[in-house]
């Protein structure tokens, strides 16, 4: 092989992965409509170009394949031979080794050659022959064949793939590869003054001795120190680790309760989790935290692993004979990999500088418009330049004010004076008129820049577009092979493929339209010989449609099958205890239907019985809810079901809430927030310690946002508290947060991967201002909440409202020292912060650069007396409204009113300092410390 | 410098002669008040910067630029000078990005320490840490931010920004001035201090940029 550049290999990879897209379309296609030598040139063509690419790079085996299969297609296209479906699985499956080299990096190409050239040595001769005329064996199971590349494929991936397709079912990944930490059986020796660390660090050593020898036989004692764990964890203030003790304890109760075996997967990954936690007992003060950031994220995989697992046991439809069941459920595990990369392929290709195809068209648009919008910011100066001009004219017309004045007061004549007033009533129309103009140039140049801006961003947003067709490649062969599994006759129909969808929604598309097609195919059409009695085709129908609609993107997926019964939905949600039965019996469509979401819902026997849908409906939930959007089901008995699903059109803006939290603004994504509201101290009830309100009728725990986020903040002042309304499915939170800011559409940026996953946020974003935003990651929040109010280390709330906490500064000037020092500490036992300045001139410095609510003065003063700084004061513009109090041994009336003269706004004699007046002077003008 | 670019002798310098640097008489300086008016001046002027260089020109500027700067103690340094806290501080060019006016970051829930947060620069968010804490110096972080700046630095990859409470200017320092750095620094600060040199009586501790790149990764995240 060639030394390569990585980018240069993105590039091949990305066009194996058009050219074997089209294959696989195609020969669906040829399949449907044998005969088309029109149809079979493009395929040829995409077999040559993989051809050539693997040439290129040197991928011998690929270019054997593609050879072969190119000249299987030249054939079809002269009309030598005419396609089987059994050659089409042959072809399909020849696509499909190819497209294994989607999923490689340069390192691992030797190996995918090595895995695969057992498979291309067996289908090359078949495919040879074929060329010449000879057809595949019809017998060759088309299931087999399906079956075996995929494997092919996540054997030369990840090796441990295959175990876990061998214990299909029990849905534990494959455990990342880690050695086991021996747990030293000494305990620990702990400091003399050993903190709650080492305690917790030899707790857990005890524990998980236990929890080791306990597995797979005394399920008791293994919950018993879970439970320890857990209840430690709390207390050291560790949630991934409270966390994992959590979801661990669950799972094994669960195996207890089913008295069931622990399949191999779950042995792997608790041996894995047990040596994680291990990690901790070696730890100190100080590595503890670094442990706790290294680990935090393979903590949080653990815990989602065994959550995953206990929400979703084993999915398998009970209804079909045991065979059909079994190549089904080879089918459903073996299926998604051409469409869906697989996690850790796309990990080992990370490091390389992800290629992103966009059209020339669309490059040419940004480079006119990026070009433009720098003349228009090269406008800007000249303006400015031009915005001079017009000072000199107002110059101007300052200037014959002036004469007109100084005339006046010098009693010029009347006429004279009316040929000043006339000059610069002219002088004033012309630059009125001038500004105008000036003013009407801006705002156009401003609605020209909002414009072109917009479209600047839109064309960047566009250019991110990939048509939805792009993101279904995998379907209507997934129709294809699993209609053909269950004996079933149906086809796919895709409207909208060119809908132009955001890459990234594409992406998180792709699963959620996998699993409601394959659920369409699997509960929704009939059998062929059902559907004729019923009066329908033979053949049933899927259709995909993809739209905009009122800025989102609206798919909908729907069948022409049996549809939900909803009176045995409504029995399974009475059996399953979820509603009491008349309120049930009341339901609307709309709202039994929803139940289907509910996760657990869908248990294996249940699935089936009411024709329905349920695999996994859940999980189709929960990632359109996840991008912001909605998923809707709509049904009717007999005649099929629909699914609606409602997405953003893009996930890079979003439509947010912005507020202050310990002062900084937090984003809440507009769709994760059920309601902002101002609730009054008053109204907060306390019960064991907890706080509450009452909203509706419900009532909902209080939680600080700041405290949450472990933010150091300032009390929240005024009676009515800010809240931000979010709950899931757990429950519902009243988020006190310092105040609202507005709603904003967000440009959203990835947070930096340095920072690793950082709890509650999901990412950042800049605002209006240009000052950076923090972007809420609800579900985390919630989860944290539910975690602050088991523990009990909630806030408090204060329910009288507090004032605020800093304290009234004023500025002491006086060059006597007694004075200062008399002043000071009168103002100071009142609780006023003071800060003092010998002169006027220290004083004038202090006041520019500090910020006061009060100034104290003097008279005499050396350097800058009392009443040149209180007259400087009064013409600054930012300091002309500030308070100023002028003490001195003046007491002539004159003097008092000269000092009220040049503004200050109360005059004292040094005398006052023995009755209260002077204090009285200051809490007036500034109210109490 | 040896050579020397001379205007073509075929031009006459009237300027110089008749003209506002002689004794103007020229009977076009009415017309054009002064030489710089006067299209004489003008294709004397474009005359001389069309002259091509002399053929030792580009010789005697490869040799100046070609020899090392041994007289003045061999290898120099190029060295962003910087106050936080009562310390001056240096680090080296190479690892400079820029230097920004001073904004106030976003703080980051959960992590608090030598993280200072998320500071927007052009739209693109940099990650803030405190150099301060990292170099154990004492600073007040609430003092006035007028003079402070924010300094940006790359290395690898690897970029972050820090708060200084001051910025000077790039300074050239030889290798030979650098000192080692006073026993009385903080053990945190010689860990990454490179030497210690002398700025208009100021000492300056060098960072070691490799080991400060180091101590960031370990510590502030």
């Amino acid at each position: 092989m060639i030394e390569l550049d990585d980018s240069m290999f993105e590039i091949f990879r990305e066009d194996v992965r058009h050219h074997t897209d089209m294959l696989s379309q195609g020969l669906l296609d040829t399949e449907a409509n044998p005969g088309n030598p029109a149809q079979v040139e493009p395929l040829m063509r995409a077999a040559h170009s993989i051809k050539g690419a693997c040439r290129i790079i040197g991928i011998d085996l690929g270019v054997r394949l593609a050879h072969v299969m190119e000249d299987v297609l030249v054939a079809a296209q002269n009309q030598t031979i005419q396609l089987t479906p059994a050659d089409v699985d042959l072809l399909l499956r020849g696509s499909d080794v190819l497209r294994g080299l989607t999923l490689q990096t340069p390192e691992t190409i030797d190996t995918w050659e090595k895995a695969n050239t057992e498979t291309v040595t067996r289908i090359e001769p078949l495919l040879k022959q074929l060329a010449v005329g000879v057809h595949t064996e019809t017998q060759q199971e088309p299931c087999s064949i399906a079956e075996a590349p995929s494997t092919d494929l996540s054997s030369l991936e990840h090796p441990q793939q295959v175990e876990s397709l061998a214990s299909s079912g029990n849905g534990f990944p494959p455990v990342p590869p880690f050695t086991e930490i021996s747990i030293p059986t000494d305990p620990l020796v702990l400091p003399p003054n050993h903190s709650m660390l080492d305690l917790f660090r030899e707790e857990l050593r005890t524990q998980l001795l236990v929890i080791k020898s306990g597995l797979g036989s005394d399920y008791e004692s293994v919950l018993e120190s879970l439970k320890q764990i857990r209840g430690a964890a709390r207390i050291v203030k560790s949630p991934s680790i409270e966390r994992v003790a959590q979801a661990l304890s669950l799972f094994i109760s669960d195996v207890r309760d089913k008295k069931a075996e622990l399949t191999k997967g779950g042995k792997d990954w608790l041996s894995f989790s047990v040596s994680t936690l291990a990690g901790v007992i070696g730890t100190d003060e100080e590595s503890f935290q670094n442990w706790l950031a290294r680990t935090n994220e393979t903590l949080a995989e653990i815990a989602t692993v065994f959550e995953r697992v206990r929400t979703k046991p084993t999915q398998v439809p009970v209804k079909l004979s045991s065979a059909v069941q079994e190549s089904i459920n080879t089918r459903t595990d073996s299926l998604p990999p051409p469409i869906v990369p697989k996690p850790e392929a796309t990990a080992t290709a990370a490091p390389i500088e992800a290629v992103v195809r966009v059209t020339a068209n669309s490059l040419n648009r940004l480079m006119g418009l990026a070009g433009e919008s720098l003349v228009q910011a090269r406008w800007l100066p000249s303006f400015s330049n031009s915005l001079l001009v017009l000072r000199k004219q107002h110059d101007l017309l300052a200037s014959l004010l002036d004469r007109a004045y100084h005339a006046a007061s010098e009693g010029a004549s009347q006429d004279s004076l009316s040929v000043i007033i006339a000059d610069a009533r002219r002088q004033a129309s012309f630059c009125r008129s001038e500004l105008s103009e000036k003013g009407l140039t801006f705002d156009e140049h401003s609605a020209r820049a909002e414009d072109l801006n917009t479209r600047l961003y839109r064309e960047v947003i566009v250019s991110r577009m990939r048509p939805f067709g792009d993101g279904i490649h995998g379907l209507p062969r997934l129709v294809r092979d699993m209609a053909r599994a269950l004996e079933k006759e149906a086809k796919l129909t895709v409207e909208g493929e060119k809908t132009e969808v955001d890459r990234d929604i594409l992406e998180k598309l792709e699963s959620p339209l996998t699993h409601l097609v394959r659920n369409a195919l699997d509960h929704g059409i009939e059998l062929p010989e059902e559907r004729i009695k019923a009066g329908k085709p033979r053949t049933g129908t899927i259709r995909i449609d993809a739209r905009h609609r009122a800025g989102m993107l609206q798919v909908t997926i729907s069948d022409d099958g049996g549809g939900v019964t909803l009176e045995k939905l409504r029995r399974k949600i009475i059996e399953r205890g979820l509603n009491a039965p008349d309120m049930v019996r009341k339901m609307s469509e709309m709202e039994l239907l929803e139940f289907l979401f509910l996760p657990g819902f869908s248990t294996a026997t249940t699935v089936t019985e009411f024709s329905g849908r349920g695999v996994g409906l859940d999980v189709v939930h929960d990632t359109i809810r996840k991008v912001g959007g909605s998923v809707r089901i709509s049904t009717s008995q007999g005649r099929g079901t629909t699914f609606h699903l409602q997405l953003p059109q893009t996930l890079s803006v979003i439509r947010a809430v912005v507020v202050d939290i310990a002062g900084e603004p937090y984003a809440f994504p507009h769709t994760r927030i059920d309601r902002l509201t101002r609730i009054h101290r008053n109204d907060i009830r306390s019960l064991e310690h907890r706080q509450f309100f009452n909203l509706d009728g419900h009532n909902i725990g209080l939680v600080f946002a700041a405290q949450l986020l472990e933010l150091s903040s300032s009390p929240v002042v005024g009676d009515g508290l800010p809240v931000v309304l979010l709950s899931d499915s757990s429950g519902s939170y009243g988020l006190v947060v310092d105040s609202f800011r507005g709603e904003q559409d967000l440009v959203v940026r990835p947070l930096d991967t340095r920072l690793g996953k950082v709890p509650n946020l999901s990412a950042a974003a800049i605002l209006d201002d240009g000052s950076p935003v923090l972007i809420i990651d609800v579900e985390d929040l919630i989860r944290s909440a539910d975690q602050f109010i088991q523990t009990g280390a909630l806030m408090r709330c204060e329910t009288r409202s507090t004032t605020s906490v800093a304290k009234k500064r004023i500025l002491v000037v006086d060059d006597s020292f007694t004075v200062r020092e008399v002043e000071r500490q009168l103002l100071v036992h009142r609780g006023y912060d003071v800060s003092i300045a010998v002169d006027g001139m220290e004083g004038w410095n202090k006041i520019r650069s500090e910020k006061f609510d009060l100034l104290i003065s003097d008279i005499d003063m050396p350097r800058m007396n009392g009443l040149q700084l209180v007259s400087a004061i009064r013409s600054n513009e930012k300091l002309r409204d500030l308070p100023v109090v002028i003490v001195s041994y003046k007491e002539r009336e004159e003097d008092r009113l000269r000092g009220l003269e040049v503004g200050a706004n109360c005059y004292l004699t040094k005398s006052s300092f023995h009755d209260n007046r002077f204090i009285e002077a200051v809490e007036d003008l500034i109210g109490l410390a | 410098m040896s050579y020397s670019l001379r205007l073509a002798s075929s031009v006459n310098p009237c300027w110089q002669q008749i003209g506002v640097w002689g004794d103007r008489t020229c009977p076009e300086l009415p017309k054009v008040t002064h030489c710089h008016n006067c299209p004489v001046f003008a294709a004397a002027g474009r005359r001389f910067l069309d002259v091509p260089s002399p053929s030792d020109y580009l010789d005697e500027w490869t040799t100046r630029l070609g020899t090392s700067d041994d007289a003045n103690g061999g290898e120099e340094l190029s060295l962003l000078v910087f106050r936080l806290g009562e310390e001056w501080l240096a680090l080296s060019v190479n690892v400079l990005v820029e230097v920004t006016p001073y904004r106030t970051p976003h703080r980051i829930p959960h992590r608090g320490g030598f993280l200072e947060g998320l500071i927007n620069i052009r739209g693109e968010l940099h990650l803030c840490f405190r150099l301060d804490l990292l170099l154990g110096i004492e600073r007040n972080v609430d003092k006035a931010k007028d003079r402070s700046r924010l300094v940006i630095i790359n290395h690898d990859a690897d970029r972050w920004a820090f708060v200084t409470d001051d910025v000077d200017q790039v300074h050239r320092l030889t290798a030979q001035t650098l000192t080692t750095a006073a026993p009385t620094l903080s053990r945190a600060a010689t860990k990454i201090n490179k030497g210690v040199f002398n700025l208009r009586g100021h000492s300056v501790g060098l960072i070691d940029e490799v080991k400060l790149f180091q101590a960031i990764r370990e510590h502030a995240l």
